[in-house]
């Protein structure tokens, strides 16, 4: 069985988040045979993970450094390139035109392995076809009066954001896409153009990571509206051609059945844990204390958890918050502020940042009560870990959290200091009660969430999209109903030979 | 740490991605609308909570791109479906996001005031490299009796012809040299270039010394020659890392020496030691700077600059450098050429040429000045055309600023030079020729149209060697040479640089 795993930013290049989730899958399928290709930065990032032996070969596809210097194409290739730039910004800008996003997308897939897709987005006509799109008064960008200032930005970021359309697909196999986004982009070319089936694995959701960082992002309203425009409308040919998209809750699924997956194709696989990496933590410690484990970062609001504590404090002096984790890149200013913070509130050394320790269980045992304070969250496993290791919890309600949680602890709302404050003391003045809820939270991690759980769902998966010998597509390209059916194009099996393949209908229609 | 990577490394401004997550900055207990506890108001329909909601996130709801912008927010902030039903009454986030974004009217606001001008130049810094462009011209002044001037050779002044060849060489060598450090540092590569310094500048000196040996002279001025290859490639070193000042301080000496001569006969020893003073500091601070260089963090895996743009950078040198010597050398060498012909006029041509080189720093801030005013332009044009007029504009707008300059500063090198008398207008017009070539080339090499530059510049400088050395009128040659260049570079410009992508 082969399977290519398709990332971004994340495993085997980094460390946290889903690349754990990717080593685990990798490590628990010793007989199926892996292939990654990841998306990465400049290119020349270490391996950060240990490759097992299943794993056959890691391709990068670069998003940072100078482009192919190559010349653009030019005459009629470069005309029917433009036409189709023009029809893929029309997709992208224009919800009336969404259905040739994909057959565009494809098209470009095609120039991208000849080397010619950088070099002929970042040509002068391509600029002025942009310009000249975007400013059509019946466009929403229109009004927003773009300069070419804008359309130059909106090119150079949408031409790092294909370029991971110019590796080479994999022919066979599973393509297992563990993001939505960039990392997507080579399986469905490979679902396109080789009929391999494209499964789609979200934890979060790629499109409202990119809402939400794009909102205070520097951009000028149209480059704003381009670059979230192709996120859209990439999220939804995702959707769309994914033979299965598997959120990691079903809180995710809102998201993906919005984006117009079929419902039949979401099947809800969560995360897991071993429970015998993480067993019951035993005593509790004798003064009262709060724990939170996690990497130190804005997402985890850790403002919110000192304030709650700062509340808690008020009505037990001597209790504690001890917080155990490493802090990511770029995020010391943000543990900086936290600290000064506690500083501020008064809370002096009753609050503790631990850093990185050896053993993440320790964190978990270190605290009567494990606190979850994040602004958003897919199926945290540090919630998992924290009740596979019977310890009562109190998180915020976000992502998958209350799936994750059922009985077994308290649920607050995200970014209010009171409530959280209100749980917290709920359960350190209740001995009895957090114990019960620590036995019942172990009880359903066994039942519900291990790690075998996780894998085996993967492996059967895996075995399901193979069972099938040759799989098809869903829906290739939306008819519009009023018009003359459209020949669903049968998908071009082997490489390419020409770059008019992807064209397809478009181009009969058009002549 | 692991997730969605940013499109380009410096997408946005440092911190830009933790600001992302900081919604802090917003007012809090947003959620909960407040019951309308107004009893004591007319019964009227009580009011959708929705319209509220729009008020409170209106900045948000303008801002939005999309409905999903909206719903991502609203989620971020703990909004769920069952609170949208509960509070709002909508099904879902999504068609209260949706309502939302229909509500609110979209807000543009216009480019932030803050925008770095990524072409601020300063203009000290400017003529600073001005000065030390010029400032080695007072070398000739002390090297002038090292030259034995009743010999000749080739029918010139013995020594010229070395000098002439050796320095020839130099430019074309240093500013390859200088394009490919520069390369690396771009790659933020220091390493790399100090290697690239450390061999290039004692190779382009020793070839230029060899060349000047070559083609022979009397000893001192082979080593005059010979000084002045060590201290183009010290210099070249010193500026290509940014270290004017440095360079100033080793030509300190020379400026010293320079006054003194002027005020008082000095032996030939003495002026020596003063020219090898400033060649021995400006070796030393060069060595010990690439030594910094060569000491700094190797850089990870940059690819290496391509070697046709470093060649297209050195004959770009030469061919600047023979259409400056064919300026300051013309008369001489036609003299040597048709011994025969009434001697050409020359008197002006040192100041001209003085003139020059201090407008050099000029050049170099106009040519930041241009690029910052393209991007403020890309900012305000709305089409292809109109920035196509803007551009051309302000071409023609620097380019005149910077021929004024020079015919100012030409004017002024005349008043304080003893017995010059005003250039001709023909001979003005060579000069401003020449500067109109330099400066157009110039800004088009920065623009990467390295092989087209100088392609242009060769054929020019190709164009009045020969028909220099047929015995050609010196001042027409350089009239139909500068001309032709100046011309022709100007079309080029005024097409490329109205192109947008040409200013990315």
């Amino acid at each position: 069985m082969r399977v290519t795993l398709l990332t971004e930013g994340t495993y085997p290049h980094a460390h946290g988040g889903v690349s754990v989730w990717v080593d685990q899958i990798v490590q628990g399928m010793p007989d199926v045979e892996f292939d990654i290709i990841a998306v990465t930065g400049s290119g020349t990032e270490g391996l950060a993970w240990e490759l097992p032996a299943n794993v056959r070969n890691v391709t990068t596809a670069p998003l940072w450094g100078p482009a192919d210097d190559r010349k653009p194409p030019r005459g009629r290739s470069l005309k029917r390139f433009l036409d189709a730039y023009e029809r893929f910004l029309h997709a992208i800008l224009d919800p009336v035109y969404t259905t040739h996003f994909g057959t565009e997308l494809y098209g470009f897939a095609d120039y991208a392995r000849q080397g010619l897709l950088s070099s002929a987005l970042r040509s002068e006509p391509a600029l002025k076809t942009l310009q000249h799109v975007w400013t059509r008064a019946y466009l929403p960008t229109a009004a927003s009066n773009p300069t070419l200032h804008d359309a130059l930005h909106a090119t150079d970021l949408l031409e790092h954001a294909l370029r991971p359309l110019s590796v080479e697909p994999p022919h066979d196999g599973v393509a297992h896409a563990v993001s939505g986004g960039l990392a997507a982009l080579p399986g469905l070319i490979a679902s396109q153009q080789f009929a391999v089936p494209f499964l789609l694995t979200e934890h979060g959701i790629y499109l409202r990571e990119r809402y939400l960082g794009y909102r205070t992002g520097p951009y000028r309203w149209p480059v704003k509206a381009l670059l979230l425009g192709f996120y859209r409308m990439l999220a939804e040919e995702s959707y769309s051609r994914a033979a299965l998209v598997t959120p990691g809750n079903r809180y995710n699924r809102r998201w993906e059945e919005r984006g117009g997956t079929p419902s039949d194709n979401i099947r809800t696989v969560y995360n897991g844990v071993d429970p015998d990496l993480f067993p019951a933590a035993g005593a509790e410690p004798a003064t009262p204390t709060l724990s939170w484990a996690g990497r130190v970062d804005p997402i985890k609001d850790l403002e919110t958890l000192i304030r709650a504590f700062a509340l808690v404090r008020e009505e037990m002096p001597d209790a504690r918050l001890r917080m155990f984790g490493g802090t990511a890149r770029g995020a010391e200013g943000y543990r900086d502020g936290c600290i000064a913070l506690a500083a501020e509130l008064g809370l002096g050394d009753s609050v503790v940042f631990e850093g990185r320790v050896e053993d993440i269980q320790d964190a978990y045992a270190a605290g009567n009560v494990v606190m979850l304070s994040s602004i958003s969250e897919g199926f945290p496993f540090t919630l998992i870990e924290a009740m596979s290791s019977g310890r009562a919890t109190v998180s915020t309600d976000v992502g998958g959290v209350r799936e994750a949680v059922g009985e077994t602890g308290l649920v607050v709302p995200p970014r209010e200091p009171a409530p959280m404050a209100r749980a917290a003391l709920e359960l350190l003045r209740d001995p009895e009660r957090r114990a019960r809820m620590g036995e019942q939270a172990r009880l359903r991690v066994i039942e519900q969430f291990t790690l075998r759980q996780n894998i085996d769902g993967f492996r059967g998966i895996y075995t399901e999209l193979l069972g099938e010998r040759r799989w098809l597509p869903n829906t290739v390209v939306a008819v519009d109903p009023v018009a003359e059916p459209v020949p669903v194009p049968v998908p071009a099996i082997g490489p390419a030979q020409e770059p008019e393949v992807g064209y397809g209908w478009w181009e009969r229609e058009a002549r | 740490m692991s997730g969605p990577l940013r499109l380009v490394p410096d997408e946005g401004t440092p911190g830009w991605a933790e600001e992302t997550m900081q919604l802090k900055t917003l007012p809090r207990q947003r959620r909960r609308p407040r019951l309308a506890s107004a009893p004591d108001a007319a019964p009227e329909l009580s009011p959708d909570p929705i319209d509220e909601l729009a008020e409170r996130l209106a900045d948000i709801c303008a801002d939005a791109v999309h409905p999903y912008e909206i719903a991502a927010f609203l989620e971020s902030d703990g909004l769920t479906d069952e609170q949208a039903a509960l509070n709002y009454g909508r099904p879902d986030a999504f068609t209260l996001a949706e309502e939302l974004y229909a509500k609110v009217d979209r807000r543009y606001p216009g480019p932030p005031a803050a925008a770095a001008d990524p072409w601020r130049a300063d203009p000290w810094r400017c003529v600073l490299r001005g000065l030390v462009f010029a400032l080695p011209g007072l070398g000739y002044l002390l090297g002038a009796d090292l030259f034995a001037a009743h010999r000749m050779r080739f029918g010139m002044p013995s020594g010229m012809a070395a000098m002439a060849g050796a320095t020839l060489l130099s430019w074309a060598w240093n500013q390859a040299l200088a394009h490919r450090a520069y390369s690396w540092l771009s790659r933020l590569d220091r390493r790399s270039a100090g290697r690239a310094l450390a061999l290039g500048a004692p190779s382009g000196a020793l070839l230029a010394a060899t060349a000047g040996y070559v083609l022979g002279g009397p000893r001192s001025a082979l080593w005059f020659t010979g000084g002045q290859s060590a201290y183009l490639g010290a210099a070249t070193v010193l500026l290509v890392l940014g270290q004017e000042r440095l360079l100033l301080a080793a030509l300190a000496p020379s400026v010293v020496g320079a006054g003194l001569v002027l005020a008082l006969p000095l032996p030939t020893v003495v002026r020596a030691a003063i020219l090898l003073a400033t060649l021995a500091g400006a070796v030393a601070l060069a060595g010990w700077q690439v030594v910094r260089c060569l000491r700094s963090a190797p850089a990870t895996g940059g690819s290496e600059p391509p070697r046709h743009e470093i060649a297209a950078a050195g004959l770009f040198g030469l061919a600047v450098g023979t259409l400056t010597l064919v300026a300051g050398l013309g008369a001489t060498v036609h003299h040597a050429v048709r011994p025969a012909d009434p001697p050409v006029p020359g008197g002006g041509t040192g100041a001209a040429m003085v003139a020059l080189t201090l407008s050099l720093g000029l050049a170099e801030w106009l040519l930041y000045r241009y690029r910052s005013l393209a991007t403020t332009a890309l900012r305000t044009s709305h089409s292809p055309g109109g920035f196509r007029r803007r551009t051309a504009g302000l071409l023609a707008g620097c380019l005149v600023g910077y021929l004024t300059a020079v015919g100012t500063l030409d004017l002024a090198a005349t008043r304080l030079w003893p017995h010059t008398p005003l250039l001709d207008p023909p001979r003005l017009g060579a000069l401003l020729l020449l500067a109109a070539t330099l400066w157009t080339a110039l800004l088009l090499q920065a623009l990467g149209l390295s092989w087209r530059t100088a392609g242009l510049c060769i054929g020019a400088a190709g164009f009045e060697s020969a028909a220099l050395f047929t015995g050609a009128d010196p001042l027409r040659v350089q009239l139909y040479g500068c001309g032709a260049a100046a011309v022709l570079l100007f079309l080029l410009a005024t097409v490329v640089l109205g192109r947008t992508t040409t200013h990315r």
